[in-house]
């Protein structure tokens, strides 16, 4: 059966979602699927990579002793562990926003998503939000960067806080603007009474008017900070499909990646260029394990692969270009809607791989069963099958 | 890791190197380029007491290529070969491509990869190739090295320890030639677990010029003589090709390390030396 026909047959069918296992996850919770739609991304992945094209181009090529293969690996993946993440939001005088989170940067844009968050929960520009991470003096409890949690638990938090602000703001400027909460609009960094945009002000002028004076009281408390901990019920599920396209060398074993395509759902995308980059960062680590790095010891237990020397990350010159198709699935287990994002990339690069490699080879009869998939070890692999492509 | 506390000496004259080397023996060690030396002193693999640094010595940057014969000072930087040989000397050009990435050869050295004498690095090895010959200098004057007699073992050559290679010399292949090049690495950039890289003239229907080198296959680069002979006064065919790539293979003894098997090695040398003799065919031209 091929390869992807087996796949249709058994993914879990949208309208079975959610979908309860009947067990617990590691956090105690039930084990149960969000949302999503599986045989979606099968499908999507499979156009993007032109695969009923490429069966036919595959045949022809074979019959040339050209061997290219195709492999796909499918994968749901349980995201952003709770229990909470902790973030603080609060405005300076001139409604400039401070950010705090427990869950620190560590490449993966922080500082836009969580201020792209913070900006639309508070009709400012992003450009007047600045996010501190992991600052214990700006926000006291936090959990951190991990299990491609930040977007999920401190997204939400951060949400959640500048909410709390925007209501602190709406009960000033309706006290300003002697209008009733429900009818004042900010928008853009301005405060103005719905149906009058003559009665604007920016942002600032409602800061100023709440702090009181020698002469008077301010219109209301000069207190635009929230701190909120959002609590997570359970992970979120992510999921994707990777294609990738491989050529062997069957005179050396070398493999060539030709394509790579992923149909991903992470939820309501905050970002769709740092999700690409956290995509194609987590696929180029599982290039790395399908092809590449290797924790390989001698008999006497020695490392040998104990630098970059010998330990061989990929770089930009062994990927090829990585497709993207952003599928969106909100998760209804947080108002963002949001998944977990930062490691799915790695996830399914060596199963897609090897696939891959094992139908380029399926002439042959080789079975792949371990990476890296250097070049040694699939000659070896096409010495061991011991048969002759028939031709 | 940093490296290990060391003298350094930056002469402006050969004569000062040799000076500086005739009182280090041993324990001097030439700096160039630094793409292999750097790491190696990083990592402690080298020791030295002493580092002479010859980037500030004039007159050894020259490149000319006159009467079939390319001189290269020590110091000319890979990059400003590839540059050169894009124009003049694609095989050079291909095969500087492969060695390291751009900024590797921006600061390497030709003469100082030849030097260094890594058995699976390409220049090493073209530099058998072309029977290219090093001139050494050392305070008791100066002698020529054939390619043949520097090679010793793997990263060991048999310069002396108060010599400086002053230039290399390459016997550049006539331009009728074909050249063909091939070789397997992990990455891009990578030293090859094997390689390949041959040079074949054809006159009136046969071969009259065959040069076959492999890289990666043993302790230093290898000239594959027997195949060579083979080839001579042959009519080109894929058989005759087939023949001289086995025989050429047949006598590597290679190592197995992280990367490759002996095994692998051996049998992929033998695929990548009847490429790079069916490149080199294909590109030859025919002259009457």
């Amino acid at each position: 059966m091929d390869p992807a026909e087996i796949r249709r047959k058994n993914y879990i069918r949208p309208d079975e979602l959610p979908y309860d296992f009947g067990m617990p996850y590691r956090d105690g919770n039930p084990l149960v699927y969000d949302s999503g739609d599986f045989p979606a991304a099968l499908e999507s992945a499979l156009a993007a990579a032109g695969y009923a094209d490429f069966r036919r181009e595959q045949a022809r090529l074979r019959a040339q002793g050209i061997y290219r293969g195709i492999g796909i690996s499918g994968y749901v993946e349980g995201t952003a562990i709770g229990p909470f993440e902790g973030a603080t939001v609060k405005l300076d005088l001139t409604g400039r926003v401070v950010v705090a989170t427990g869950a620190v940067n560590s490449g993966q844009g922080h500082e836009t998503s969580f201020a792209q968050v913070a900006a639309d929960a508070l009709s400012v520009p992003i450009d007047w939000v600045t996010v501190i991470g992991g600052d214990t003096a700006a926000v006291p409890f936090g959990v951190g960067t991990f299990a491609s949690r930040s977007a999920v638990t401190a997204g939400n938090s951060i949400a959640d806080a500048a909410a709390q602000v925007r209501e602190k703001l709406v009960r000033a400027a309706a006290s300003l603007l002697e209008a009733a909460p429900g009818d004042v609009v900010i928008e853009d960094g301005q405060v103005s009474v719905r149906g009058a945009p003559a009665s604007a002000v920016p942002l600032a002028r409602v800061i100023q008017a709440s702090i009181p004076t020698f002469a008077k009281p301010g219109v209301a408390s000069p207190d635009f900070e929230a701190s909120a901990y959002h609590h997570v019920p359970t992970v979120t599920y992510a999921s994707a499909v990777h294609v990738a396209e491989v050529e062997v060398d069957v005179g050396t074993g070398h493999v060539e990646l030709r394509r790579y395509v992923v149909s991903h759902d992470c939820g309501k995308v905050i970002n769709p260029i740092i999700v690409e980059g956290q995509v194609h960062g987590g696929v180029a680590q599982g290039v790395g394990g399908a092809l590449y790095e290797e924790m390989a010891y001698d008999d006497e237990g020695q490392l040998l692969t104990g630098t970059f020397m010998d330990y061989l990350v990929p770089t930009a010159m062994e990927l090829p270009p990585i497709e993207t198709v952003h599928l969106e699935y909100p998760s209804p287990r947080n108002p963002l809607g949001v998944k977990g994002l930062g490691e799915g990339g790695a996830i399914s690069p060596p199963a897609a791989i090897a696939n891959a490699v094992e139908d380029a080879l399926a002439p042959f009869g080789v079975r792949v069963t371990a990476t890296p998939l250097g070049p040694s070890r699939v000659l070896d692999l096409i010495e061991r099958a011991g048969k002759s492509p028939a031709s | 890791v940093k490296p290990a506390p060391f003298e350094y000496f930056d002469p402006r004259t050969v004569d000062e190197v040799v000076e500086r080397l005739a009182q280090g023996g041993d324990d001097a060690k030439i700096l160039a380029g630094g793409q292999s030396l750097m790491p190696m002193l990083a990592l402690r693999l080298a020791r030295p007491a002493a580092v002479i640094d010859v980037n500030r010595v004039a007159g050894l940057d020259g490149l000319t290529a006159s009467d079939g014969t390319l001189r290269l000072g020590a110091l000319v930087r890979q990059r400003a070969l590839e540059r050169w040989a894009r124009t003049h000397a694609p095989l050079f050009a291909a095969v500087l491509r492969l060695v390291g990435h751009v900024a590797i050869r921006t600061r390497g050295t030709v003469a100082g990869s030849v030097t260094h004498a890594d058995p699976a690095a390409e220049l090493p090895a073209l530099f058998r190739l072309l029977d290219g010959v090093a001139l050494a200098r050392s305070r008791r004057g100066e002698r020529t090295i054939a390619a043949r007699d520097l090679f010793a073992g793997p990263l060991t050559t048999s310069l002396r320890s108060d010599e400086v290679v002053v230039e290399t010399r390459w016997a550049m292949p006539p331009p009728h030639a074909g050249w063909g090049f091939h070789e397997v690495a992990r990455r891009h950039g990578d030293f090859a677990l094997v390689g390949a890289v041959a040079v074949v003239t054809v006159a009136r229907g046969r071969i009259d010029g065959a040069r076959l080198a492999l890289f990666g296959a043993g302790p230093t680069p290898v000239r594959a003589a027997a195949a060579e002979k083979a080839l001579i006064g042959v009519a080109p065919a894929a058989g005759v090709v087939a023949d001289a790539a086995r025989l050429a293979a047949e006598t590597l003894d290679p190592d197995t390390d992280l990367h490759a098997t002996a095994h692998y090695r051996k049998r992929v040398a033998r695929t990548l030396a009847e490429r790079a003799l069916t490149d080199a065919l294909a590109r030859a031209k025919a002259t009457a």
